[in-house]
């Protein structure tokens, strides 16, 4: 027997579960129960969301959800998309609708099983068509070749009929919005650099004026190797000035960091924690005669984490640079403000952040102006002279920027928990929209 | 990072002014802090590691006061000589060599501003101080101690009551119980001695840099304070002093120096004196791409704390900034540029794009792996993106085969991540694994990055590119398989040939190996039901990993 959805069930179809209120209010952070009162249907809200483990209750005062729960405001729920199968096609499978029955959202209407069986063929009726003299069902060449066609009517189809489903191939969320950050990058003159994963500790921090016992060097924060444990150092005098650098400034007008700089710290081999070791090497190998020169990488890096909701411990991240004599910290915002109009986050803003390797520093914001929420981004700024000079031994301003693309990503398809977008859950891929 | 937490009544009693929560969190972004949240009065910020000075409550409303216009230019601080002596045995040397000091007398010492202080001292050590290894601050209760101080060595079996214990007991054992100890103990357990700070009455003061002495602790009775900072860089300790005596100056303490006679010389601590430092207007305003004039960019200057003035020499642009003794981060020109880039807002900078002609190009091996791609999603792969980092588990135990060689990581913070992945198809059957409850067949494939080990290059590996694809259901097999391989070879217009081959992850005879050019580019297959079951794999999986590099024209 079909199932039609009650006035109930309509309401929250069109409105939302309780418990989706519930996970949605929730999403940002803990609340007070007071707080999650005011939702509408909150008792039922809660009542469900607790019984399926998405929220915890603490000391019977806060609400917070659970790892689970995290995970489910970001899906369509069972519950949720039962009520739209009942909508479409009058049907659920036993348990949903032994679930949906029970919370009076549908009920069982009279009828003959399936009200589409009655005008539709079923699936094996289309492989093996059945037509009578006067009424055909699948087209066949018969049909067609001698023309009977204009003699038969045809069988009378549903065309709002339940379909199976299809899932095309198609790439990754990420991937897509990688690929749309690449194009943009090149549409604005942007030459492409690629890289190795891992990296000597000297490219990735010395050359980037990063003191030896900067905190982010700490093995508790990069991923050193062994094997390989010790590797190359660069040819030519670079390594001379950029050691010249962190001790005195060299020639840089800079008072240099003030200790002993130690080349065996440098000839560590990690994964790199940016790709701004990329933008390094690109400078160091860079001829005047190559000016202006505007390069993006978009490279995965790796930082030492413990993996959980909000931490990965590999991520992308998008790199930037352009050499100029003539640029400014006014073109560096110019830069990033276009590439993020383009993108669709017209509305950019900067506030000072700090990097040791540029001065001025900026934080990337942007306005969702669907969420109305502003989303951090990561940073930009001018590499220091102590960067540029050792590396390319002229000082010459340098933009160079590499914020991070996950939160967008999450952002653009609610995703709570940011392990998810390296889960390959089909049921989220297989739904997700085109970038 | 840092944070830093304040209330917004004492902040705005430092700064002169009121300001609401909302007002201050719109405001103190722009100088350089980020807001991290306020519940009612109380607000965390987090202060960037360049800037220590603004890890107390007075160090952050000193830099606002000026920044929102109400007290500008460079903080005064006066040292009077206090004639105190500390001796410094050359024991230390070895150890932790310097040693700077201050008196405070005076200051209002409330709860509040034992809060701050507390918290400045526990700030910097975790940031500035890294950890305390290179320098770490101890406060007495002047009033206590008997000078001449010594800075000298003890005995493991020397005893005194650190802060937090009732009785006496020996460094060796406060060393390695006391929660401190346990703490930093590291920077000096190797030492046969350690470092002690003593009075003249040979009364402990403390053993930096692991826990004051009870006998000497601050208390709220206390009104006048003995400072010590001890390290083993000498500009690491002296900028800790001049922020700490800095910070409790402007709650109204007075300054005392303090003469630390070294073996050989003396240094009278704490030395606030200002630096000057020389800023070309024109280097400013070309990097910043605005137009500043002398009287503006020095107003601006002032409006970080500095003092400026036209320096009168051959060039008129060039002007003369007064430093504070406590900013630590001016190293260079830029580091002023940027201030006065603060001070004129971030928002106020017009965004523009320079007319740079350049030509835009993708690297080579995007470009193929687009292609690459597409014929694989149009075969109806869904793309799936994995993780670079993996275990030998996966990589070989999982699959069939024998551990090999791997780039390893040292200190793995998430256990599971100790190699960094050879090949791509266990990151695919992983993935499989972990979509079970998902409506099947299912097709995944990915371009992915794989590590090896390569003594022939400068970072002692090679990042190698391949293609892997999985289908998994019921009736997956070897034919299907083929069809794949020979859908993406085809449409690369490669000429190839397969051999049959063995290999542990798969069932004998339904493997092959791809030949392109008569080199091995990669294999295909049904896999084995062994590795089925290790990775709890219930269906049918066919298989095939292609070297990227092998498939790509040359360049």
């Amino acid at each position: 027997m079909p199932y039609v959805l009650t006035n109930e069930g309509k309401e929250f179809l069109s409105k939302g579960l309780p418990e989706r209120h519930v996970l949605t209010f929730l999403r940002d952070g803990r609340r007070t129960m007071a707080e999650l009162a005011t939702l509408p249907g909150s008792a039922i809200g809660i009542g469900w969301a607790r019984k399926a483990g998405w929220i915890r209750i603490i000391d019977n005062l806060f609400v917070e959800l659970t790892d689970e729960g995290r995970i489910a405001s970001g899906l369509k729920l069972p519950m949720e998309r039962a009520l739209e199968d009942v909508e479409r096609s009058g049907e659920t499978s036993p348990e949903n609708a032994q679930l949906l029955l029970s919370r009076g959202l549908i009920r069982q209407v009279p009828g003959k099983a399936g009200i589409f069986e009655k005008i539709i063929p079923r699936m094996s009726e289309i492989s093996l068509p059945k037509h009578t003299e006067s009424e055909y069902a699948q087209l066949t060449p018969e049909i067609i070749k001698t023309g009977r066609w204009k003699e038969m009517q045809p069988k009378k189809y549903d065309v709002n009929a339940p379909a199976p489903q299809l899932w095309p191939g198609k790439r990754h969320i990420v991937q897509q919005f990688l690929e749309k950050v690449r194009r943009i990058w090149i549409e604005m003159g942007f030459k492409e650099m690629t890289g190795n994963l891992s990296e000597v500790a000297f490219w990735n921090f010395d050359a980037l004026y990063q003191p030896q016992d900067h905190p982010a060097r700490d093995l508790a924060d990069t991923f050193y190797l062994n094997p390989p444990e010790s590797v190359q150092l660069p040819g030519g005098n670079i390594v001379e000035r950029v050691s010249a650098t962190h001790t005195n400034g060299w020639t840089t007008g800079s008072t240099g960091w003030k200790y002993k700089w130690s080349a065996d710290i440098a000839a560590k081999a990690c994964l790199r924690t940016h790709t701004t070791c990329l933008s390094a090497r690109t400078l160091a190998g860079l001829r005047k005669e190559d000016l202006p020169a505007k390069y993006f990488a978009i490279g995965r890096c790796f930082r030492n984490e413990t993996l959980d909701w909000k931490h990965l411990c590999e991520f992308y991240q998008v790199e930037g640079i352009v050499v100029d004599e003539s640029v400014t910290f006014r073109h560096l915002l110019g830069y990033l403000k276009r590439f993020y109009a383009k993108l669709g986050f017209p509305n950019a803003r900067f506030r000072p952040a700090y990097f040791p390797y540029t001065e001025m520093s900026t934080e990337i914001e942007v306005w969702d102006p669907y969420k109305k929420v502003w989303l951090e981004l990561g940073g930009a700024g001018i590499f220091r002279p102590e960067v540029v000079k050792p590396l390319m031994n002229i000082d010459i301003p340098v933009l160079a920027w590499g914020p991070g693309v996950e939160r967008l990503v999450m952002n653009a398809y609610n995703i709570a928990d940011i392990r998810q977008l390296y889960g390959n859950d089909l049921a989220l891929l297989r739904g997700a929209k085109m970038w | 990072m840092p944070t830093m937490t304040f209330n917004r009544k004492d902040f705005c009693k430092l700064v002169g002014k009121d300001f609401s929560v909302k007002e201050l969190s719109e405001k103190i972004p722009m100088l350089g802090v980020a807001w991290e949240h306020a519940e009612g009065d109380e607000i965390e910020v987090e202060v960037f590691p360049n800037r220590p000075d603004m890890l107390s409550v007075e160090g952050l409303a000193r830099a606002f006061s000026a920044f929102v216009n109400i007290d500008v230019g460079l903080p005064e601080y006066v040292v009077e000589d206090g004639g105190y002596k500390v001796h410094v045995d050359k024991s230390v040397t070895a150890i932790r060599p310097y040693i700077v000091c201050a008196v405070v007398k005076g200051a209002k010492l409330d709860d509040t501003a034992i809060k701050s202080l507390l918290q400045l001292q526990e700030k910097l050590h975790a940031s500035h101080c890294r950890r305390r290894a290179k320098a770490a601050m101890g406060v007495c209760d002047l009033d206590k101690i008997k000078f001449p101080v010594k800075y000298t060595t003890g005995a493991p079996n020397i005893n005194f009551t650190p802060l937090g214990w009732d009785t006496p007991h020996p460094l060796s054992e406060i060393l390695k119980k006391h929660p401190r100890g346990i703490e930093y103990g590291w920077i000096i357990e190797r030492n046969t001695v350690f470092p002690i700070l003593a009075d003249a009455k040979d009364m402990i003061l403390s053993m930096p840099p692991i826990v004051n002495s009870k006998d000497a602790a601050i208390t709220v009775k206390t009104k006048n304070l003995f400072i010590d900072v001890t390290g083993t860089d000498p500009k690491t300790v002296k900028e800790v002093l001049n922020i700490v005596v800095t910070s409790l100056a402007d709650r109204g303490g007075k300054l005392y120096s303090v003469d630390i006679d070294y073996p050989k010389l003396t240094e009278t601590t704490p030395d606030l004196s200002p630096r000057i430092a020389k800023l070309d207007l024109n280097y400013a305003n070309k990097l910043l791409g605005i137009k500043l004039g002398i009287t503006e960019a020095i107003d601006l200057l002032k409006r970080m704390r500095f003092d400026a003035v036209e320096f009168l020499d051959s060039k008129e642009s060039v002007i003369e900034v007064t430093v504070p003794a406590y900013r630590t981060d001016i190293m260079h020109p830029i580091d002023l540029v940027e201030d006065i880039a603060i001070a004129y807002g971030y928002e106020n900078f017009k965004p523009e794009l320079p007319p740079l002609f350049t030509v835009g190009e993708e690297s080579s091996d995007e470009e193929f792996n687009r292609k690459l791609i597409s014929i694989m999603t149009g075969l109806g792969f869904q793309e799936a993106l994995t993780y670079v980092l993996s275990n030998s588990m996966k990589l070989f135990t999982n699959m069939g085969l024998k551990e090999q060689p791997t780039v390893r990581t040292v200190n793995p913070r998430t256990v599971e991540f100790t190699s960094v992945r050879t090949w791509l198809l266990p990151s695919l059957l992983e993935a499989l694994a972990a979509n079970q409850h998902n409506p099947f067949p299912q097709k995944l494939a990915e371009i992915g990055e794989c590590l090896v080990l390569d003594n022939s290059t400068d970072t002692g590996t090679r990042t190698i590119r391949k293609l892997a694809a999985v289908i998994c259901y019921d009736a997956a097999n070897l034919t299907e398989c083929r069809s794949v391989v020979n859908s993406i070879l085809g449409n690369l217009g490669l000429e190839y040939s397969v051999r049959p081959t063995e290999h542990p992850s798969f069932i004998p005879s339904r493997v092959g190996e791809i030949l392109i050019n008569g080199k091995p580019a990669g294999f295909f297959g049904e896999i084995h039901p062994a590795v089925l079951s290790n990775w709890k794999l219930e269906k049918a999986v066919i298989a095939l990993e292609l070297d990227v590099s092998a498939l790509q024209p040359a360049r």
